[in-house]
């Protein structure tokens, strides 16, 4: 289907696409538009207004501060991915970055865009989750920052109030978690996930704390706080001991359960259940494998 | 690339086929220049609609238009106002323009609409609401057979033949072991770059010119001649620039010229219908879904003594080009080997679902798929190598196939098998492992399958087959397919056609001497490389360089009809008459300059029976073919024991072709068809609710991108046919054919599991891994 007629606005400051949300009919915040456009052309969405808000002033910035390094809601994924600090020290987020559809998507696809759309098979999700990101906006009633871990709140829905926007995504400079972000895709190339899964460690933490993120097999991209409970307190003692094996396979199996996967085009619920199992053995045992306690 | 050839001909002249020049009309798509049919510019023009059918199978009791619309500002055109008979002619007269009483499929198109830009065209269609009575719908291919709900015909079946040679009762009786196995292969979408589109521009008179993306200029203009009630002069129908066709532009734009023609003859200017990607993938035609079943004969040397083959594909709701897409895959359902006795059943049934068409290979890669994996079942049921079984029982000059035909011309089978296992190092991977798959020579042993129970590292020292890398646990196989395709159509179908080429002088402002040739065919550029390879044939068979050869785009009321762009036939078919019509402008010219005549001077063939060659097409017995191309794959595969993912990681394609015209876009032809088959082969998949196609976008239809294209080495082995133009035979078809079969096998090697129906997704292999266990050994009976 060819796309509707709209409405196309660009913003150029925080104030303006506040303003413009109010004075214009039906409005939708347009990033890279990389989930806008494709929604409009299917007829699930029909906003009569884009307000463009790659033009904002100071949102097209990756800077250091004092919360944490703040990515503001116009930088594209490639420049995330590629950003020597966020390679540095927040590793993950460049990881799930890289991952998403292909280098001239990324090159228009926002981080911000990315969890704003709020799939359930968002990639960049996983790594927020684990980081405890959090989102900075601005509403008709101020500003909010609202911690990732409790900003999706079903598919396509989001804690987000009706024109408010996101300027920004803080990551607290608490720890360094590495790890993996392991992805089941049918190809290589531009697709989504069936089935994602995030295992990390802190770094330099001791004890050493273990987070665990799924994607793709939830209404929402979510945390399996037990099976991290579960690594952290046996892992106490340092990973790749005795019965780590036995801990690996009870966390991956209390991810098994906590995960409400469906059958769709990309694969079925059993088979992305199975799969979740899998990946967060293989994660966690990748893990014991690249750290020298 | 096999043979040093002289660089020049006798006459001095540098060779052309045989080297690879720029392709003639690579500059101008790769600057932009070249016009496809969104480009077209046509100021008048009005944009047409299809309203479809929301229901797999209905009666239509009515089409209603919403009062509220002003309908003056749009043309609809339904069954009730079409200007001659209900049908686009094809095989036979059995699809319509548009449904009448009855819808058959999701996505049949009911009403047509054109209005002047897209937004009143999506209101009025949404004006039109249809008024349909549901019927029960037959939505597989079993419930066609068994014919409680018959939807076409009497008996659901659209086409059926049968092939025999021998007595096979008596040679199943009298083999050592009779092997059974049943295979299945899924839809395929052509998913060519460019969606089908055209424009109907209305002339006087009632004349209708076509322009658009066409495979079969002149199938388009004989299915409007009859549908529009007019004389083939009365309808021209021209190619543009070509996105890709796969055989998906072979019949469905006959439908889609009807539809622009009908809603251009109705509104009195120009419409264009160019389908988006959904439109396209939901109503236009896809490779036929198969069930083929084998029960092969026998002895414990893995000699073939008899075979019985039962095929039947999926039609869908109209006959299309079915009949002749089983009769392929029929025909080449013995694979590349002698089978003494055999016989041969084939049945395309009709269900609810939209009909299926014309897809490169056109019925032979479900058929090779069949045959290639029975060949392993026999090889691990037997105990032995599924080389060893290949080269046991492959073709060679003289032998004789199911339907008679003696192969007298050079057989490549051989040749083609031993340089891609030489290549590969299939051997030596198989020599270090062992006999693939068969661990105790009584078949596969579901306890070595199932290696689950050992660590990564035993499994290592076991076979060689096992790595761990980055954390998984991989394995790898290596998996071989030998295959061949027939050049040109099948039987007396070329003998039909009667194929006419025309070659022209057209002298310049020197005379002849910087004149320029055109060759004048309906042959069609499509990607694939018909207007470099032509021009390089008639730029030798000239002597002159290939720059002065020019090939016009097709327009049919300027070129001869030299049949259909199809079934491999353009280079070996249509090259060949072009020879032939180079020749008879030698002769014209030197006769016209000697009677003192200056203009243009034109060169005509038409296509020459093979004297000897003759088939029955009712007793299905014969020479089918004028020539046979062969191939050899190996493939190797990586699959993650855990996550069953299977990628190809290497590949080796050895075809054998007579003589590759263009070295490089021969090798093209083989990598994107090898690609296409692997695709086809473990992601390609069209997922359906009650008839309807629910993966009908690019995000959701999965095809292979370049990342997942593993290195394709390609070799090209010439055994220079007497028939072929400077000893050319098809390629075009060949190369997908077996990729599939040998991916299977691959499979197999690594994991041990024996998948028997595509694609081979993850979700197929954990179900293989956790059902009972592939007892090969049981599926033979000792008689
Ligand atoms: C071919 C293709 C492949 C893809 N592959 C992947 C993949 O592998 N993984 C993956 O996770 N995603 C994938 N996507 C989805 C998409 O590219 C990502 O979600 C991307 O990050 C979205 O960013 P954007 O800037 O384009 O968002 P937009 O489309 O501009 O916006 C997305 C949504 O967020 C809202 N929004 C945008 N910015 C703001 C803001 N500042 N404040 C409030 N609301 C806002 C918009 O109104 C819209 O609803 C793919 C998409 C395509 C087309």
């Amino acid at each position: 289907m060819p796309l509707p007629h709209f409405e196309y606005v660009a913003a150029r400051t925080v104030g303006e696409a506040l303003d413009l949300w109010r004075e214009r009919p039906a409005c939708a915040y347009f990033a890279g538009g990389t989930d806008l456009l494709p929604q409009m052309r299917l007829g699930r969405r029909a906003p009569a207004t884009i307000i463009d808000i790659k033009g904002v002033g100071g949102l097209d910035r990756i800077r250091e501060t004092e919360a944490g390094l703040v990515i503001g809601a116009a930088v594209p994924l490639a420049v995330i991915e590629t950003d020597p600090v966020v390679r540095a020290d927040f590793p993950l987020l460049a990881e799930c970055a890289r991952v998403v559809g292909a280098r001239p998507l990324r090159n228009r696809a926002t981080l911000v865009g990315n969890i704003c759309n709020a799939s359930p098979a968002a990639d960049t999700a996983v790594a927020l989750l684990v980081l405890d990101g959090l989102v900075r906006t601005v509403g008709a009633d101020g500003a909010r920052e609202l911690p990732v871990n409790e900003f999706f709140t079903g598919p396509g829905r989001t804690l987000l109030r009706p024109g408010e926007l996101v300027t920004e995504v803080v990551l607290p400079r608490a720890a360094v978690w590495r790890g993996s972000y392991l992805r089941l895709s049918r190809r290589r190339g531009m697709d989504l996930a069936t089935v994602g899964v995030l295992v990390a460690c802190s770094n330099g933490a001791s004890p050493p704390r273990y987070r665990i993120a799924l994607s793709a097999v939830a209404p929402v991209p979510l945390r399996v706080r037990d099976a991290e409970a579960l690594l952290d307190a046996e892992g106490a003692g340092g990973a790749g001991g005795h019965g780590w094996a036995a801990t690996i396979g009870r966390a991956a199996e209390i991810a098994r359960a906590s995960c409400s996967p469906i059958t769709d085009m990309r694969g079925t619920a059993e088979y992305r259940r199975d799969m979740v199992g899998v990946l967060v053995a293989r994660g966690a045992a990748a893990l014991a494998q690249a750290w020298v306690w | 690339m096999a043979g040093t050839e002289d660089e020049t001909t006798a006459g001095g002249v540098p060779r052309i086929v045989g080297t690879s020049p720029v392709r003639t009309d690579g500059w101008e798509k790769v600057s932009g220049q070249a016009m496809f049919i969104a480009d077209l510019p046509l100021a008048d023009a009005w944009i047409g609609g299809t309203l479809r059918s929301p229901v797999p199978r209905g009666r239509l009791r009515g089409i209603r238009r919403d009062p509220a619309f002003d309908w003056s500002r749009v043309s609809v055109v339904t069954a009730a106002d079409l200007p001659g008979p209900n049908t686009v002619a094809m095989i036979r007269e059995d699809h319509p323009v548009l449904a009448a009483e009855e819808v058959r499929f999701v996505a049949e198109a009911v009403a047509l609409v054109a209005a002047p830009d897209p937004e009143t065209l999506r209101a009025a269609i949404a004006a039109i609401s249809l008024d349909i009575e549901g019927l029960p719908a037959v939505l597989t291919m079993e419930d066609a057979l068994d014919g409680r709900i018959v939807i076409w015909g009497t008996s659901n079946i659209l086409a059926e033949y049968c092939v025999s040679r021998g007595d096979v009762a008596a040679a199943l009786h009298d083999a050592d072991l009779v092997v059974e196995g049943e295979y299945r292969t899924g839809y395929q979408e052509h998913l060519y770059i460019e969606t089908n589109g055209l424009v109907a521009i209305p002339h006087d008179g009632g004349a209708i010119e076509i322009v658009g993306s066409l495979q079969c200029p002149f199938y388009v203009r004989n299915a409007l001649a009859r549908g529009l009630a007019l004389s083939p002069e009365q309808v021209i129908v021209r190619q543009v620039a070509t996105g890709g066709a796969f055989g998906g532009k072979e019949d469905f734009p006959s439908v889609l010229a009807m539809h622009a023609a009908v809603l251009a003859q109705r509104c009195g200017r120009p419409v264009r219908m160019i389908y988006d990607r959904t439109e396209d993938i939901r109503a236009t035609t896809k490779r036929h879904p198969s069930i083929v079943r084998h029960r092969t004969g026998v002895r414990r040397d893995g000699t073939i003594v008899g075979a019985e083959i039962d095929i039947v594909f999926d039609g869908g709701a109209y006959t299309t080009l079915s009949p002749v897409v089983l009769s392929r895959g029929i025909l080449h359902a013995g694979g590349a080997y002698r089978i003494p006795a055999a016989s041969i059943r084939g049945r395309a049934v009709a269900t609810n679902t939209p009909p299926n068409g014309a897809f490169r290979g056109f019925g032979v890669p479900q058929t090779m798929f069949a045959i290639e994996r029975q060949i392993d079942r026999i090889a691990a049921t037997l105990g032995l190598d599924p080389l060893q079984v290949r080269r046991k029982n492959l073709l060679r000059t003289g032998d004789i196939l199911p339907y008679g035909q003696v192969l007298e011309e050079d057989v490549g089978a051989e040749a083609v098998l031993e340089r891609v296992v030489e290549i590969s190092g299939y051997e030596a991977w198989h020599g270090k492992v062992g006999r693939s798959g068969a661990s105790d020579g009584h078949g596969v042993s579901p306890v070595a399958v199932d290696g689950r129970g050992d660590s990564p590292r035993a499994r290592d020292e076991q076979d060689g087959r096992s790595l761990a890398r980055s954390g998984r646990r991989v394995r790898r196989g290596l998996g071989l397919s030998l295959f061949h395709h027939g050049s040109g159509f099948t039987g007396a179908g070329e003998d039909k056609i009667a194929g006419r080429v025309h070659v022209r002088l057209v002298p310049g402002p020197a005379g002849d001497a910087d004149g320029v040739y055109e060759v004048l065919v309906s042959s069609t550029e499509m990607g694939q490389g018909a207007a470099t390879v032509l021009c390089q044939i008639a730029a030798e068979t000239l002597g002159v360089p290939l720059e002065r050869v020019s090939m016009p785009l097709p327009d049919t009321s300027v070129v001869p009809d030299s049949g259909p762009t199809v079934a491999s036939r353009t280079t070996m078919i249509v090259g060949r008459i072009l020879v032939d019509a180079c020749h008879d402008l030698a002769q014209r010219l030197t006769d016209a300059r000697v009677a003192g005549e200056r203009g243009p001077v034109t060169g005509k063939a038409v296509y020459q029976p093979t004297p000897g060659l003759a088939w029955d097409e009712v007793a299905y017995h014969g020479d089918a073919y004028k020539a046979y191309a062969w191939g050899a794959d190996v493939v190797e595969v990586e699959v993650d024991e855990d996550t069953l993912e299977v990628s190809p990681v290497r590949a080796w394609a050895v075809v054998e072709i007579g003589k590759a015209v263009h070295p490089v876009l021969a090798a093209g032809q083989v990598e994107g068809g090898t690609l296409q088959g692997f695709g086809w082969a473990c992601l390609e998949e069209i997922k359906s609710s009650g008839g309807r196609f629910l993966n009908d976008r690019m995000a959701t239809y999965i095809v292979p991108t370049a990342l997942d294209a593993p290195p394709i080495t390609v070799e090209i082995i010439e055994l220079p046919h007497p028939r072929g133009p400077l000893g050319a035979k098809g390629l075009g078809e060949l190369p997908i054919d077996g990729p599939a079969p040998a991916f299977a096998a691959a499979v197999t090697d690594a994991l041990g599991l024996f998948p028997c129906e595509l694609p081979i997704t993850p979700e197929r292999l954990l179900a293989l891994q956790d059902g009972p266990p592939t007892d090969l050994a049981s599926a033979a009976e000792s008689p």
